[in-house]
């Protein structure tokens, strides 16, 4: 495959600044998404300790920040 | 019928765990959302056709048959559900797009991973930008492994956690702790040279 020559930095440093010592890795993401999915349409409410570090997860991951997305715009759907 | 049992929980386990025409009812019901849902979720996705979320959503459902026992109760069924059939697809499409980057490509990119790192400000234009990049491109070089830099050009290069997993033999468990152990000591480096979090977030946003 052909490698691209320049590797955006931004991502990187988004990610090296939220770096926390203790994470979620995306397995436990995929545990708490659909909790955090139906917390969030009550903004209100705090969120456990847990939906946290699933929120950062999300932060941190594109992949999984893009399947929440597709996620909430699924449930959306099946409203409509 | 849909609308009623989206809203409704309780129903959705007793219904999928009975037998006879109750369970059927219920198998069929929840297919039907899944459909509905994976066609609005990949509605902006122009290689996936109605026929894939068909496909999509038949394994979905198995997924979800065979699951059951997982459901914690700690969000609405249908979610739960939902994202399972989101990752189902996803896991499909993204294995659809897999490039089969070889290690040994991936390890020549991760040698380079300093000085291909690249802003749209390059060359950077302040000083604290020139001396964020500086400092980030020597800790890269002096305080990552080979793999840990391989992981995060790939991560950067946009190649799914499972690819990158496979392509450095690795699971996508121990990809990301290679990944989080990079960006902890990157942090550990900068913030031990005099830059904030909040430097390093916000240097070089648009």
């Amino acid at each position: 495959m052909k490698l691209h020559r320049h590797l955006h930095l931004r991502p990187l440093l988004e990610a090296v600044a939220l770096t926390r010592d203790s994470e979620f890795d995306c397995a436990a993401c995929s545990r708490h998404v659909a909790e955090l999915a139906d917390s969030l349409k009550s903004p209100s409410t705090p969120l456990s300790r847990e939906l946290d570090l699933t929120r950062h997860h999300l932060a941190i991951c594109q992949q999984c920040h893009d399947d929440f997305q597709m996620l909430q715009r699924a449930v959306a759907g099946i409203r409509e | 019928m849909l609308p009623s049992l989206v809203q409704d929980d309780l129903p959705w386990l007793q219904s999928l765990r009975a037998t006879g025409d109750a369970q059927a009812s219920a198998v069929r019901t929840l297919r039907a959302l899944l459909v509905r849902a994976l066609a609005s979720a990949l509605r902006h996705r122009a290689e996936v056709d109605a026929s894939q979320v068909e496909d999509f959503a038949q394994d979905a459902l198995l997924h979800i048959l065979r699951r059951l026992d997982d459901f914690e109760g700690r969000s609405k069924f249908t979610t739960w559900a939902i994202a399972i059939a989101i990752d189902t697809a996803m896991s499909q499409l993204r294995r659809r797009h897999w490039q089969n980057i070889s290690l040994d490509a991936l390890m020549a990119q991760g040698a380079e991973l300093a000085p291909l790192l690249h802003s749209t400000a390059e060359p950077p234009d302040t000083e604290d930008q020139r001396r964020l990049l500086s400092l980030l491109r020597d800790s890269i070089s002096r305080h990552l492994t080979d793999r840990q830099r391989a992981a995060i050009a790939g991560q950067l290069q946009g190649l799914s956690v499972e690819e990158l997993a496979s392509a450095l033999r690795t699971t996508p468990g121990g990809l990301y702790k290679l990944i989080h152990d990079a960006r902890r000591a990157l942090k550990k480096h900068l913030l031990a040279s005099g830059i904030t979090a909040s430097q390093i977030r916000t240097a070089f946003a648009p």
